[in-house]
């Protein structure tokens, strides 16, 4: 399966430096593996009949009602009804770090880049935020391939530094975005001053639909330093000699502890939420996200096909 | 402290060596950026901040070993003065306490006291003390030992006697006052054992200024040692008036130039006040660049015959002493002097007119010249208001009366120059003149005369008050004045001759011959100042001849009578009077009359800076002058402390500071030496260094095998 899937290695993808590239490879290699065409999905979505009128494309008519009822009725249809999603990409000193080739900011730009390739291809609309301790990019969510070009161009050219603060994210997200878009949250998830469960709240009270994608590194995981070293933290440069072996313990009772209490809030608030570490291949992540939409599709679905019944009715 | 083996010094390159294993067996401490820091538990630090700080100990201790031992094997050595060793234990002292002005700055002074004071209460209780306060002369001295006095009592006498120490104004002056104290104690030894310490402290700022001149071979006694007290020098803000000169100004009045000069680090701008007589004349601005001199001009139009006095005064600063400095004027009187002229129509440019344009009467000039015709001497009076000096160019002309009256000027203590023209005959009452001083004529030196036929001066004595300005190289050259005729004399031995040849041309023809008459002086020239005879007057050379011989004869040179605090008065030859004088000196004590007799007997000594008068107790005469303090002082350059040594210690003691010289010295065969060697105690010292380290390094890495494994279990 791992040899199947090498082309979602990031270790491998890390070697492409053009995000447009990358992306197709991994997106169209995802979806042929899946033996699915993303081209028949349920973009056109049947909305109720009306009584022809003089001037009605022709099209439309349903003729087998008109055999029935001897009535000429058209069909009439939702207008575009496709997902609108942003990504909110964490930019921080903190994504830099990388133990092995692929820094965790390497790793959501490739995940970022993939995930708006999927959505444009499949006619939804994408939007890429990106922050530190402000939002340093906002790109409104739009469905045109030249819109996903500068995506692409765009995650490019992001540079790590500065502190993480959602705050001022998921701020921007809630006065900027449209009401019931999606919401993809691609962070470390490690900031430390701001309680992350509030503001995922707030997310979620605007009717956004959140996914969190945890970027970590494998040696932030099982904190695999081998000797004393200097540990320097990039956000704040405070530095702290760390004897790995007396304090990897405390430290990923700490780490478990934390993301936990994030987790839960999670749960409670109906935000999926995993993690992702920056030695696996980005199949995992992509699933997740097809799958979460898939999910949402179907709520969607199912809620405007009651909402057409009745129409009928 | 010096070592038999100081090549093994090169030894200490392997101080390097612990410190390399140390870098080299150093776990690599690797930096890194961490991006989860915000789990990582903070409680680790100190323990490895005082694992490091164990090993940087126990490097240091390594290190230290390794010195010790390159010190022992270097062989470190002492040299003792054999009779310092073995004195009997109580020690003779001698306090040199400076109290010259410059301890004035700030409060230097007090800080000396201090310390003198505490160079008494370091010293044993048992031994005696002496106390000297000095500046340029020794001002005050307390012996080391009075007769029936306790060693507290001894104490009590120099503690009150440097309390009560006051500043003076001298400069400082360290010879008089070293040499003043050896002496104390070296007189005071006979008496006492042989074999004990002399020590003279020295409390001091220690300028430069008052060590003594190079050359000076006077050195302490080595029995003597010499512990220099220093007070620490104070970043003053001072400026001094470091020199001033009173001129006569060639359109009337006084030009005053001052210097100033700026002690201070930065650029200083201050107000000057000139003081003349009590009344300020003037203010300037002046602005002096850091560490530099500036002169200061005023002009005044003051009378310049009537004595005057003041001071050019600054703005009070750290050091007040060098604001001020003091200025007088005595008017002396003008000489008169008497000029021949030539008989009417000899030459278009007559000699006597060549001496007049050389001895032109400017404003500051001490002469008048007089003019007469050569029939006219007779007339002019000879007594007590005679001419100070008769110049006559040419002589070969003067009648019997003129020659008659020269001759008794010159017996009544007259000054006379006179020329010889040999162009014309010499003949008559001149001849016999010439004659009679002890001349024989022998006629022109030329037959013919013309450009190309000259002698030159062959000698001239330069050691002459005439001829000794122009003795430097650059002025000494006298081949290009040529003589085309001159008359020739020779001397005649048959006569007691007083005469003395001052120059001549060959074959010692004299030129220029000084002859004393009477209680006069003549100067005899055997060559007339005309074209036709020589080109002196043409030449650069004959207005400085003139001037110097017209000097010489009139005795104009008087030295300009300047005192510096610390001097003894002079006694004022300018006051005619033999008998009293009234003297009133810088201090605030009144007048009071003197003899010579008994100024002779104990001269005044000048203490203070200010003006000094005499006065006549018979005539109106009155000579004022000023009385200053050195401006050398002011300099606050010092002597380090093993210069002072060398200039003034004795060579023992120099030695002691000189490592390369006492190295020399073989102390076995100089029984005045005890030489102790340190190398023993420097290997006993690497012994109990080993020791300390091993036990030390025994306890660190117990401490890291423990740590490693409880890890490990």
């Amino acid at each position: 399966m791992q040899n199947d899937l090498h082309f979602l290695n990031p270790d491998e993808l890390a070697g492409i430096a053009d995000l447009s590239l990358l992306a197709r490879r991994v997106v169209e290699g995802l979806l042929a593996g899946l033996h699915r065409s993303p081209h028949f999905g349920s973009s056109i979505e049947f909305a109720q009949y009306r009584q022809y009128v003089q001037g009605d494309d022709p099209r439309f008519v349903d003729w087998d009602l008109y055999a029935r009822t001897d009535r000429l009725h058209t069909k009439q249809f939702h207008e575009e009804t496709n997902l609108r999603c942003s990504i909110l990409l964490d930019a921080s000193a903190s994504m830099s770090y990388a133990s092995g080739k692929v820094s965790k900011l390497d790793y959501a730009r490739m995940l970022a880049a993939c995930l708006a390739m999927l959505l444009v291809k499949q006619n939804d609309s994408v939007g890429l935020s990106t922050f530190q301790e402000s939002v340093r990019l906002f790109l409104p969510p739009r469905s045109s391939s030249r819109h996903l070009q500068r995506v692409f161009v765009e995650l490019a050219n992001v540079e790590a530094g500065g502190q993480t603060n959602l705050v001022h994210a998921i701020q921007h997200a809630c006065e900027t975005l449209p009401q019931r878009s999606m919401v993809i949250l691609i962070s470390d998830l490690l900031d430390a001053e701001n309680d992350m469960s509030t503001y995922i709240r707030l997310l979620r009270a605007r009717s956004f639909d959140v996914l969190v994608l945890q970027i970590s590194d494998p040696a932030e995981r099982e904190f695999s330093i081998a000797k004393s070293t200097l540990l320097i933290d990039p956000e704040n440069q405070r530095e702290q000699f760390v004897v790995p072996d007396d304090m990897r313990e405390q430290y990923l009772e700490n780490r478990r502890a934390y993301f936990s209490a994030i987790r839960t809030a999670c749960i409670g608030m109906q935000v999926e939420m995993d993690e992702f570490d920056t030695s696996e291949p980005l199949d995992r992540a992509l699933h997740f996200f097809l799958q979460q939409r898939q999910q949402l599709m179907s709520a969607m679905s199912g809620k405007r096909a009651g909402a057409a019944g009745g129409a009928s009715r | 402290m010096s070592f038999l083996a100081p090549f093994l010094f090169a030894g200490s390159l392997m101080l390097v060596a612990p410190w390399l294993l140390h870098r080299i067996r150093k776990p690599q401490q690797q930096a890194m950026v961490f991006g989860s820091m915000m789990f990582v538990p903070q409680v680790k630090k100190k323990v490895l901040e005082k694992r490091s700080i164990q090993h940087w100990l126990l490097m240091l201790l390594r290190m230290l070993l390794l010195l010790i031992l390159v010190l022992a094997f270097s062989r470190p050595y002492q040299l003792y003065l054999a009779e310092a060793l073995s004195d009997d234990g109580a020690a003779r002292h001698v306090i040199l306490l400076d109290n010259s002005y410059s301890m004035g700055a700030a409060d230097k002074f007090d800080g000396a006291k201090k310390r003198a004071l505490d160079v008494v209460n370091s010293i044993d209780a048992t031994e005696r003390i002496g106390l000297i306060v000095f500046n340029q002369v020794v001002e005050d001295e307390h012996p080391v030992s009075v007769e029936n006095e306790s060693p507290q009592d001894n104490r009590r006498r120099i503690r009150q006697a440097i309390e009560a120490a006051s500043l003076g104004e001298s400069r400082t002056a360290y010879l008089p006052a070293i040499q003043r104290a050896q002496e104390a104690l070296l007189s005071a030894r006979s008496e006492e054992s042989t074999t004990q310490k002399n020590i003279i402290h020295i409390v001091s700022d220690f300028q430069q200024a008052g060590m003594p001149e190079r050359g000076a071979d006077w050195r302490a006694s080595s029995q003597v040692e010499f512990k220099l007290e220093s007070v620490p020098q104070i970043q003053t803000d001072n400026l001094a008036v470091s020199d001033i000169a009173l001129r006569e100004a060639p359109q009337g009045g006084f030009r005053i130039l001052g210097q100033i000069k700026n002690w201070t680090e930065q650029e200083v701008s201050r107000e000057a006040q000139l003081v003349i007589d009590g009344v300020e004349a003037e203010r300037k601005t002046i602005t002096v660049q850091a560490g530099h001199s500036m002169k200061v001009s005023f002009r005044t139009d003051w009378d310049v015959s009537r004595s005057h006095a003041g001071f050019l005064q600054l703005p009070d600063d750290d050091l007040q002493l060098d604001n001020k400095r003091y200025f007088s004027w005595n008017p002396e009187a003008k000489r008169r002097v008497a000029l021949l002229q030539d008989p009417a129509d000899l030459r278009r440019w007559p000699a006597s007119w060549f001496v007049n344009q050389a001895l032109s009467v400017s404003g500051d000039s001490i002469w008048t010249i007089e003019e007469f015709a050569t029939d006219e001497l007779p007339s002019v009076a000879n007594d007590e208001t005679a001419p100070d000096a008769l110049l006559a160019p040419i002589i070969n002309h003067l009648s019997e009366a003129s020659i008659a009256w020269l001759k008794a000027y010159l017996n009544q203590g007259g000054k006379a120059m006179v020329w010889i023209d040999p162009a014309q005959p010499l003949d008559g009452p001149a001849a016999s003149w010439v004659a009679s001083l002890g001349y024989i004529i022998e006629g022109p030196r030329f037959q013919n005369t013309h450009d190309d036929q000259f002698d030159i001066l062959s000698w001239i004595d330069f050691d002459h008050a005439i001829f000794y300005p122009m003795r430097d190289m650059e002025f000494n050259d006298f081949t290009m004045v040529h003589f085309y005729q001159y008359l020739q004399l020779a001397a005649d031995h048959s006569d007691e001759n007083s005469s003395r040849v001052l120059a001549c041309f060959d074959e010692r023809r004299p030129a220029l011959i000084e002859q004393t008459i009477g209680d006069g002086n003549l100067l005899l020239w055997t060559f007339a100042p005309v074209l036709d005879a020589t080109n002196l007057p043409r030449n650069p050379k004959f207005v400085p001849i003139m001037f110097e011989t017209l000097n010489y004869l009139i005795e104009a040179r008087r030295e300009k009578v300047e005192y510096a605090v610390g001097e003894a008065l002079l006694w004022d030859e300018s006051l005619a009077d033999e008998a009293g004088r009234i003297v009133d000196l810088p201090d605030e004590a009144p007048a009071f009359s003197l003899t010579r007799e008994s100024f002779n007997q104990k001269p005044p000594l000048l203490t203070q800076s200010g003006i000094v008068q005499w006065r006549s107790e018979l005539s109106d005469l009155e000579f004022q002058y000023a009385v200053n303090i050195d401006a050398s002082e002011s300099n606050p350059a010092v002597v380090l402390e093993d210069a002072f040594v060398r200039a003034l210690g004795s060579s023992a003691l120099v030695q002691a500071y000189n490592a390369e010289q006492l190295a020399k010295i073989q102390a076995e065969q100089d029984d005045r030496f005890v030489k102790v060697e340190y190398g023993w105690w420097a290997l006993l010292a690497l012994l109990i260094g080993l020791m300390a380290e091993g036990f030390y390094a025994s306890i660190v890495s117990r401490r890291e095998w423990n740590k490693q494994a409880n890890a490990e279990g």
